[in-house]
């Protein structure tokens, strides 16, 4: 399925309810994530895609194209190119690196943002396992 | 041909030449007219990598080991090499490896080849892209040309799904980030690959290197221009710290630069200047007026733009590491400073490194000294000295006979020497530097010679050597001379090495400081790290930062000893590289050099008052008032856990 479409998201939503451990993988977290996708091809266009974590549990994955997303004042907000995010949906690329690397920038604490690092590569571990044309 | 006949031939054809391409550093020496030979001239004509030594290097290494076949550009490559051997005298002085005969083995390689055995490469849009912003010569995705950058850009393993651009001007690159970042491809900039060459060694390898995309060799942004009123000058980032100081020297004037090879710009961006000379020139944005940097969206940015948003901010949290560049510098305006007629290199050897500081830091806090440094011998010897050997055994001597481990060095007018010569017990001077320069051979092979076994029963042998009577003996003993020297090279080269020795600067201790031709040798076949940073200015820290990363080096059976200390803003904060030596050809050695950089870095971010290395990288075009105020305060355990998954993070990639 198309990555970041309404059959990903929801298959995502599932998928990560399935085999996230709230306390083990998402060290029972409550946090929030505004990833900004850019150059989207083949238009260009820039998707927001926000997720939301209650005590481990993801309560909200929400897509928008429209910037309305960003009222949510999530706690972290993540911004890199899609290419770059697809890496890391593969698994070619761990978040940390991107960030060493400037492939995104992030705005928010950044030593509680590295705190959740481990948790991001598992929450992406998990969204690998989706078929996901890219 | 048939396929297992070129394979046949590859073994056999390359199999030397081979051997002495692994051994290469990549230390980037073969770029640079330092020796006044001039420089290879199909590297100069053709500027890509490939048509250097150390790329030829590459080159033979992938097409021994089936990484790339035969290019039509591979058949262009070997054929413009000239056979001329400026590269053999270049990379003997520095390396003491004779690269010619790998170009040698690669031309008659490829001659031997059918017309119909070379590929040729399909053109890409991007390419087509590319070519349409730099010009046809100057962008490719030739795998020939692509492997060239395989130690000093490329992740290890990634193939050669790349294209390398060759941009003239500040306005091509930003077309070319505008282009990349538009279409997704990833990119990077690289000067001459040294730092890199280095890092790409270790376990950092992967957040320092671009595993797909573009890569920007900067080598054609070459303007150089000196304003003698402002006494400043405005460089491209293709210009090296060689070619800018030879430059400044003609109108009597002195830059701030980093190793010969080092494409300044790009080192003011990637770490600041780092040197001795900090003492007095300062680090960082102290050097520099103004820099065209291109930001991740193409546009072009100034720093002295009025609307820029201040861009010296910047935080010193164990979490701003950045190990790659976020922008691409493409221009610097820096500051050039006066160089005075009686500037003399004045050198204070001590038995430890306690009393070495003492001198040091008294010296600094009341500036003196235009370069200062606490060098060690094993980084003395390194440098002065023609051949691993001989420094080795130079540095046996030192150590064992003379209880001379550590120098304080100094580049100062005749007053500050003065002041010196009042403090100091022993001073080398000039004259002495050049005997030891010019003897270091014959000072090497006395090292198990009754006379300096006599010597070292004296009470202060230092003194006696070097301020006593026997310093008439030994001077007699060594029997300095460029012919001396020039004879530890291969005969076919003795007469253009006595004539090198035989010029006035290889041996005048002040240029040296200034050209820094020589710390090019600590990568002469095998590699080093450094490992340290900026830290408080304080001798208990400096000793116990010493002693610990002694005593880690020691544990990890690293070859390891202090390079040296620097100083800034009279004495209030010292620069500390301590080097890791390991053979790059060994992955036991590997593992053992990575095992190292983990415990040390986290034994670094302890120190209260220590900036690791790490986190200066990318960081050079920040005043230091916002990097070093406050000075790290040492992680707590919750944040050194933090730090043990970041680690582990970044070896896994």
């Amino acid at each position: 399925m198309k990555f970041l479409s309404d059959e990903w998201i929801e298959t995502a939503k599932r998928i990560t309810d399935e085999k996230l451990d709230p306390e083990r993988d998402l060290k029972k977290a409550t946090t929030s994530l505004l990833n900004i996708i850019e150059n989207i091809p083949p238009d260009g266009i820039r998707i927001y895609f926000y997720i939301s974590v209650k005590n481990g549990k993801i309560i909200d994955m929400l897509l928008d194209k429209t910037g309305s997303l960003l009222d949510k004042d999530a706690e972290f907000v993540v911004t890199g190119n899609y290419d770059t995010f697809v890496q890391i949906l593969k698994g070619e690329m761990s978040t940390l690196i991107a960030l060493i690397k400037n492939r995104v920038k992030i705005k928010g604490d950044k030593v509680k943002a590295f705190k959740f690092v481990k948790s991001i590569d598992k929450l992406n571990s998990c969204l690998k396992e989706i078929e996901t044309e890219f | 041909m048939a396929q297992d006949k070129i394979l046949t031939m590859k073994k056999t054809d390359l199999l030397e030449a081979v051997k002495i391409a692994k051994k290469g550093t990549h230390c980037g020496m073969c770029k640079v007219d330092f020796l006044g030979s001039g420089v290879c001239p199909a590297g100069k004509k053709n500027g890509f990598a490939a048509y250097w030594p150390e790329g030829r290097m590459e080159i033979v290494k992938a097409l021994y080991s089936d990484k790339i076949k035969p290019t039509e550009e591979l058949k262009k490559i070997a054929n413009s090499c000239t056979v001329c051997g400026i590269c053999d005298k270049q990379c003997n002085f520095t390396t003491h490896l004779r690269p010619e005969k790998v170009a040698k083995a690669l031309k008659e390689f490829v001659n031997r080849l059918d017309d119909t055995d070379f590929e040729k490469i399909p053109e890409d849009k991007t390419l087509n892209q590319l070519r349409m912003i730099v010009g046809e010569k100057w962008a490719t995705n030739d795998p020939a040309i692509i492997v060239s950058y395989t130690k000093t850009i490329i992740t290890p393993n990634a193939g050669v799904n790349f294209y390398v651009v060759m941009p003239k001007t500040t306005e091509e690159v930003a077309e070319v980030v505008k282009y990349a970042v538009n279409n997704n491809i990833p990119y990077m900039p690289r000067g001459n690959g040294t730092l890199l060459a280095m890092f790409i060694e270790t376990l950092l390898a992967k957040a320092v290197t671009l595993e797909k995309g573009i890569i920007f060799d900067l080598r054609r942004l070459k303007e150089l221009k000196i304003d003698e009123d402002n006494k400043t000058a405005t460089i491209g980032a293709g210009v090296t710290a060689f070619e800018l100081q030879k430059e400044a020297y003609k109108h009597g004037l002195r830059a701030l630069v980093a190793e010969a090879e080092a494409h300044l710009c790009v080192n003011i961006a990637s770490v600041g200047i780092i040197s001795t000379w900090g003492n007095t020139y300062g680090w960082g944005s102290d050097n520099f007026i103004n820099a065209t940097l291109i930001d991740s969206k193409g546009n072009i940015i100034h720093h002295n733009d009025e609307d820029l948003v201040n861009p010296y901010s910047t935080n010193n949290s164990f979490t701003n590491l950045t190990l790659t560049p976020s922008t691409i510098i493409t221009e610097a305006n820096v500051k050039l400073h006066q160089i005075f007629e009686d500037e003399e290199a004045v050198l204070v050897p001590f038995e430890n490194l306690d009393k070495a500081l003492d001198l040091a830091l008294e010296l600094a806090k009341r500036n003196i000294g235009l370069s200062l440094a606490v060098l060690s011998s094993k980084y003395l010897s390194e440098f002065i000295c023609p051949t691993n050997e001989i420094a080795n055994d130079f540095d046996f001597i030192a150590k064992n006979y003379l209880k001379f481990n550590y120098v304080v060095d100094v580049v100062c007018d005749k007053y500050d020497k003065k002041i010196i010569a009042e403090l100091a017990d022993v001073i080398i001077d000039q004259k002495m530097m050049k005997t030891l320069i010019l003897g270091s051979p014959r000072f090497a092979s006395l090292k198990n010679s009754e006379f300096f076994k006599i010597l070292s029963e004296e009470k202060n042998p230092l003194k006696a050597i070097f301020a006593g009577p026997m310093r008439v003996h030994l001077e007699k003993a060594l029997d300095p001379s460029p012919k001396q020297v020039a004879k530890i090279y291969d005969e076919d080269v003795h007469d253009f090495f006595e004539k090198v020795y035989s010029r006035p600067e290889m041996t005048d201790v002040v240029w040296l400081h200034a050209f820094r031709i020589l710390p090019s040798r600590l990568m002469r076949q095998r590699m080093f790290m450094l490992r340290g940073g900026y830290i408080i200015a304080d001798k208990k820290k400096i000793i116990d930062l010493n002693n610990m990363l002694n005593k880690i080096g020691d544990k990890y059976k690293l070859s390891n000893a202090l390079g040296f200390i620097s100083f800034l803003e009279n004495g209030k904060f010292a620069f500390v590289e301590y080097d890791y030596y390991f053979d790059h050809l060994d992955s036991d050695s590997h593992n053992r050099l990575n095992q190292a950089i983990v415990e040390t870095l986290q034994l670094e971010l302890k120190i209260k008052g220590l900036l690791p290395i790490e986190y200066v990288f990318h960081k050079g075009l920040f005043r230091k008032e916002h990097l070093f105020y406050p000075m790290p305060k040492g992680l707590s355990d919750d944040e050194l856990k933090i730090l043990g998954e970041m680690v582990q993070t970044v070896v896994g990639g």
